[in-house]
C-alpha cells in the first residue's frame, strides 16, 4: 500500500506488573489500519484484545514498540502534545450502562469533550451536538435528558455520539454490541456501517463474536495470549483459515441449523494467561501440536496474499 | 415427550407481577422427563422470572397472580417453605449465568458441593467427600482429588461453571434449570459446557429447562423451544420445524437479525435485517405487545392480545396474521 496508513502499530508490548508478577497482555503486536478500513480483532476473553485497543488509544501505557497515527509517533507523547491526536481517535465501550455518568445529561456528556478540546462557542457546540444526536438516530429532545431515560440500544447510540462529537478519524469499538439484545445488535451495526460510509471513519473493531466480525470487518486479526496468530481479509479468513486456533473458533460457533450435526468440541481447556509457555502459546490446547511446537515458537509468516499465520503447519 | 403425556413439569397460565408491572402473562409450557426445552427471549422478557417461579425463589416484591406449576404431579405453588427446601437442590436445581457470584468465595469448592449432598442425605463427611470427587470427575474436572480443596478464585470461568453443574446434579435431580449457563463463557468453552450438560441429561435422565438468548444454542442443544416476548409466550415448537419455518414475526425477526457465521453476509454487500424500536415500544398500549415493531401489523392487532393458538402437532403461535397467511398458502397449493 503506497498510501500512508491511518494507524500503524509496530512490535507493541503492554505489560501489567503486580509485585514480582509480570503479565504480558500484549506481547509484540504489529498491524495497520488503512483510511476507511475496518479491522476486526477477535479472540477469547483474556487474550489481550481490549488491552491492545486501549494501548493504541494511549489509555494504557505501552511498554515497548511504536504507535503511529497519520505517520506521527504518539507512543511517548506527553498529555499536552497528545491532545490534538486524541481528538482524532475515540472509543466506543461495551457497556452502555457503565460508561455513562448517571448524573450528567446527554448535553453534559457530549459537551465535555468539546469543551476539553476548546471547540466552538456555546451556540456552536449546541448545534454540533444536535447534529450528532440526530445523526445517531436519537430523538431531538435527548440532549436535556439523563442516561436512565434511555433503553440499552439508545444508550449505545449515546456512546457512539460521544465518540463522534470530536469528528475523529479512527474509532476503537470494544465489544460495542455484546451487551445488547439480538434485535438491537443489528440496529447498532447498521448505524456503524452508515457512519463509516458517511463520515469516512476507520474502525478497530474488537469482539469475541466471530459472526459479528465476519459481517463487519474488511480484515481480521485473530489474537491468542497477547499475540496475533492469524491475519487475513475477511473473505480469505472464512474461506481458508490456516491456524488451528482460528479453525477451532469457527467450529465452536453453534449453527442455527438444527440438522447440522455438531462435532465434538475442537479444542479442550481454556486460555490461561498465567501459564509459562515455551514454544507455541497454543500448543497445550492444539489438536495438531507436535514436539517441535512445544519448543519452537512459530513466527507470523505469509501463507498467501495478505494472509499471515503463526503456525508451523499453516 | 409431548405435552400430552404426563410431563415432569407443567406450567399452566402462570402470571407473575411486580409492583407496577406484570413480568409474566399467562405463560404455559411443559417439559417431559429427560427432555431439553429452551426458553428464548431478550433481556427483561420474563424468562428468568419464570425460572425463579419454578424454584419458588422470586424476590419478596414479586407476586404470583395466577396459574399452577405442576412438578412431578404436585403443585409447587402451594408447597410449604419446608417442602420447597426439600425439593430444591434434590429434585430440581438451578445454575446461573455467573458462576463466580453463585459460589462462596471463602469455602473450598469440594466443601460447597458436599454441603448440598449432606443437606439432603444422611452421609458421613468421608462418604460425601468421595461422592464429590466422583462428581468432579463426572463434570470432567481434571485431578478431582486435588481440586476438592481449591477455592473458586483458583478456577477459570469454565471450570467454575463445571463446579456449579456438579453441585446442581449432586443429588440427581429430575429437573435442571440452566439460566444462561454459558453467556459469560467464551465460545470454545460454551460448546464444552453445553455438551457436558447434554451428556448428563442423557446419563441421569434429567430434564433441562435451558434459558438462553442465543438461537444457535437452541438449535444445537434443545429438543423444543418456547419464545417469550414482553412476558408472553408467542411461539412454541419442536426445534427442527421452528428453525425450518419460524412463524411468529418476532421469531422470524430474531432469526433474520442474527448474523450467521456460515452466511456470506458482509456490510459492503448488504444491510442486516433490523427489528425496529425496542421492547419498551409497546409500553402502556393495548393489543399484541410486538405490534409497534411488527412488519405484518394489522389494525386489529392493536385491539386485543392474540391468544397462543395450537396448530399442527406441537406448534403453537400467538399471531393470527401469520397463521392465517400460512393457511392461505397451504390452501392455495391444494387448489393448484
Amino acid at each position: 500500500m503506497s498510501e500512508q496508513p491511518l494507524l500503524s502499530v509496530r512490535n507493541l508490548h503492554t505489560r501489567y506488573t503486580s509485585g514480582k508478577h509480570v503479565l504480558r497482555a500484549v506481547d509484540g503486536v504489529s498491524f495497520e489500519v488503512a483510511r476507511g478500513e475496518t479491522v476486526g480483532l477477535v479472540g477469547e476473553s483474556g487474550c489481550g484484545k481490549s488491552t491492545l485497543g486501549k494501548t493504541v488509544l494511549r489509555l494504557v501505557p505501552a511498554s515497548e514498540g511504536e504507535i503511529r497515527l497519520d505517520g506521527a509517533d504518539i507512543t511517548r507523547l506527553g498529555e499536552r502534545a497528545l491532545a490534538p491526536h486524541r481528538r482524532r481517535m475515540q472509543m466506543i465501550f461495551q457497556d452502555p450502562f457503565g460508561s455513562l455518568n448517571p448524573r450528567q445529561t446527554i448535553h453534559t456528556v457530549l459537551g465535555t469533550a468539546l469543551k476539553v478540546h476548546r471547540l466552538g462557542d456555546r451556540a456552536e457546540r449546541r448545534r454540533c451536538m444536535e447534529e450528532i444526536v440526530a445523526r445517531v438516530g436519537l430523538p431531538a429532545d435527548s440532549l436535556d435528558r439523563y442516561p436512565h431515560e434511555f433503553s440499552g440500544g439508545q444508550r449505545q447510540r449515546i456512546g457512539i455520539a460521544r465518540a463522534l462529537v470530536l469528528r475523529p478519524a479512527l474509532i476503537v469499538c470494544d465489544e460495542p454490541v455484546s451487551a445488547l439484545d439480538v434485535s438491537i445488535q443489528a440496529q447498532i451495526l447498521n448505524l456503524l456501517v452508515d457512519l463509516k460510509r458517511d463520515l469516512g471513519l476507520s474502525y478497530l473493531f474488537i469482539s469475541h463474536d466471530l459472526s459479528v466480525v465476519r459481517y463487519f470487518a474488511d480484515r481480521v486479526l485473530v489474537m491468542y495470549l497477547g499475540r496475533i496468530v492469524e491475519s487475513a481479509s475477511h473473505a480469505t479468513l472464512w474461506r481458508d483459515p490456516r491456524h488451528p486456533y482460528t479453525r477451532a473458533l469457527f467450529a465452536a460457533v453453534p449453527s442455527t441449523d438444527p440438522t447440522h450435526r455438531r462435532g465434538p468440541p475442537p479444542i479442550k481447556g481454556e486460555l490461561a494467561a498465567t501459564e509459562i509457555v515455551s514454544g507455541c502459546r497454543f500448543s497445550s490446547r492444539c489438536p495438531i501440536a507436535t514436539d517441535r511446537c512445544r519448543v519452537e515458537e512459530p513466527a507470523l509468516r505469509s501463507v498467501g496474499e495478505g494472509h499471515h499465520a503463526a503456525c508451523h503447519f499453516a | 415427550m409431548s405435552d400430552r403425556a404426563t410431563p415432569l413439569l407443567s406450567i399452566e397460565t402462570l402470571s407473575v407481577a411486580f409492583p407496577g408491572h406484570v413480568a409474566v402473562h399467562e405463560a404455559s409450557f411443559a417439559i417431559g422427563a429427560a427432555e431439553t426445552l429452551a426458553l428464548v427471549g431478550e433481556s427483561g422478557c420474563g424468562k428468568s422470572v419464570t425460572a425463579f417461579s419454578v424454584m419458588r425463589l422470586l424476590p419478596p416484591n414479586a407476586r404470583i397472580v395466577s396459574g399452577r406449576i405442576l412438578f412431578d404431579g404436585r403443585d409447587i405453588l402451594v408447597a410449604s417453605p419446608a417442602e420447597m427446601r426439600a425439593i430444591r437442590g434434590k429434585q430440581m436445581s438451578l445454575i446461573q449465568q455467573e458462576p463466580m457470584s453463585s459460589l462462596n468465595p471463602v469455602m473450598s469448592i469440594g466443601v460447597q458441593i458436599a454441603e448440598v449432598i449432606r443437606r439432603h442425605e444422611t452421609v458421613s463427611r468421608k462418604a460425601a467427600r468421595a461422592r464429590v470427587v466422583e462428581l468432579l470427575d463426572l463434570v470432567s474436572i481434571p485431578e478431582p482429588h486435588r481440586r476438592f480443596d481449591d477455592y473458586p478464585h483458583n478456577l477459570s470461568g469454565g471450570m467454575r461453571q463445571r463446579v456449579m453443574i456438579a453441585m446442581a446434579v449432586a443429588c440427581r435431580p429430575k429437573l435442571l434449570i440452566a439460566d444462561e449457563p454459558t453467556t459469560a463463557l467464551d465460545v470454545t468453552t460454551q460448546a464444552q459446557v453445553l455438551d457436558l450438560l447434554d451428556g448428563l441429561r442423557r446419563q441421569l435422565g434429567m430434564a433441562v429447562l435451558l434459558i438462553t438468548h442465543d438461537l444457535g444454542v437452541v438449535a444445537q442443544w434443545a429438543d423444543r423451544v418456547a419464545v417469550m416476548y414482553a412476558g408472553r409466550i408467542v411461539e412454541k415448537s419442536a426445534v427442527q420445524p421452528f428453525f425450518a419455518r419460524p412463524m411468529h414475526p418476532y421469531s422470524r425477526g430474531l432469526l433474520g437479525a442474527r448474523v450467521e457465521v456460515e452466511d456470506d453476509q458482509h456490510y459492503a454487500t448488504g444491510r442486516l435485517v433490523e427489528i425496529p424500536g425496542s421492547v419498551g415500544s409497546a409500553a402502556g398500549e393495548a393489543g399484541c405487545p410486538f405490534a409497534p415493531r411488527c412488519p405484518l401489523v394489522r389494525p386489529d392487532c392493536r385491539r386485543a392480545v392474540p391468544p397462543l393458538r395450537r396448530l399442527d402437532g406441537e406448534r403453537a403461535v400467538a399471531c393470527p396474521v401469520t397463521v392465517a397467511a400460512d393457511l392461505v398458502t397451504t390452501v392455495g397449493q391444494e387448489v393448484r
